[in-house]
């Protein structure tokens, strides 16, 4: 459930404003008088379970801060896409991983072992990149 | 005319492994990482529970201080 709560409650002086919250990609926006977002990240930072009746442990990490709200979207939707793409690969390659792995598992076992210890010539490096600075 | 100026924060809540209930297994890391959070949790919960962190760090003063003028 992916639901976005403005919060229209009408005290005259607020506690940082939740702008939206979203339990499915477990993201919210936070807004904050400018001179004291250090403050409420320095808590968010200290906090360690979610706050309800038996909370799970978890952390809040704050990701970005920005002036306009319309940033702080635009990246939330770039990280959710982002996860989404990563969870794929991750799945991707839990469930067909084996042939390349195979192969570079008998590659490892099959070397003597010494011959890992490979000195790539060491001469040129230095000088080159001296003269490229001049 | 003066504007009242604000940040937005963007924050994710993360569940590192070894702190909660192991997830189903099978389930890749990344995805356990950043599991959904309880539907229970609401935004006034939330608020309440920065406060409450923000005063305990800061005390009265900082209690104060998070406030912003209501929208």
């Amino acid at each position: 459930m992916a639901s976005s709560l403005p919060v229209h409650e009408t005290s005259e002086l607020m506690f940082c404003l939740v702008k939206y919250l979203s339990h499915a990609t477990s993201t919210f926006i936070l807004k904050i008088h400018r001179a004291h977002y250090r403050l409420v990240w320095a808590a968010l930072t200290l906090m360690d379970r979610v706050p309800v009746k038996n909370g799970e442990p978890c952390t809040f990490r704050v990701v970005r801060v920005s002036g306009t709200i319309r940033k702080v979207e635009e990246e939330a939707v770039r990280r959710a896409r982002q996860l989404i793409l990563a969870a794929k690969d991750a799945a991707a390659a839990q469930h067909k991983p084996t042939i390349l792995a195979a192969r570079f598992d008998a590659a490892e076992l099959s070397k003597p072992a010494d011959s890992t210890a490979l000195v790539v010539d060491s001469g040129s490096d230095a000088n080159d990149m001296e003269s490229d600075d001049g | 005319m003066v504007r009242i100026k604000e940040r937005y924060l963007l924050v994710n809540i993360v569940y590192p492994p070894g702190t909660g209930k192991t997830p189903q297994p099978g389930l890749p890391g990344l995805v356990a990482v950043h599991q959904p959070t309880s539907d229970e949790l609401t935004a006034s919960a939330l608020a309440r529970a920065i406060k409450a962190q923000t005063a305990e760090l800061f005390g009265d003063y900082g209690a104060g201080l998070g406030a912003i003028q209501g929208s």
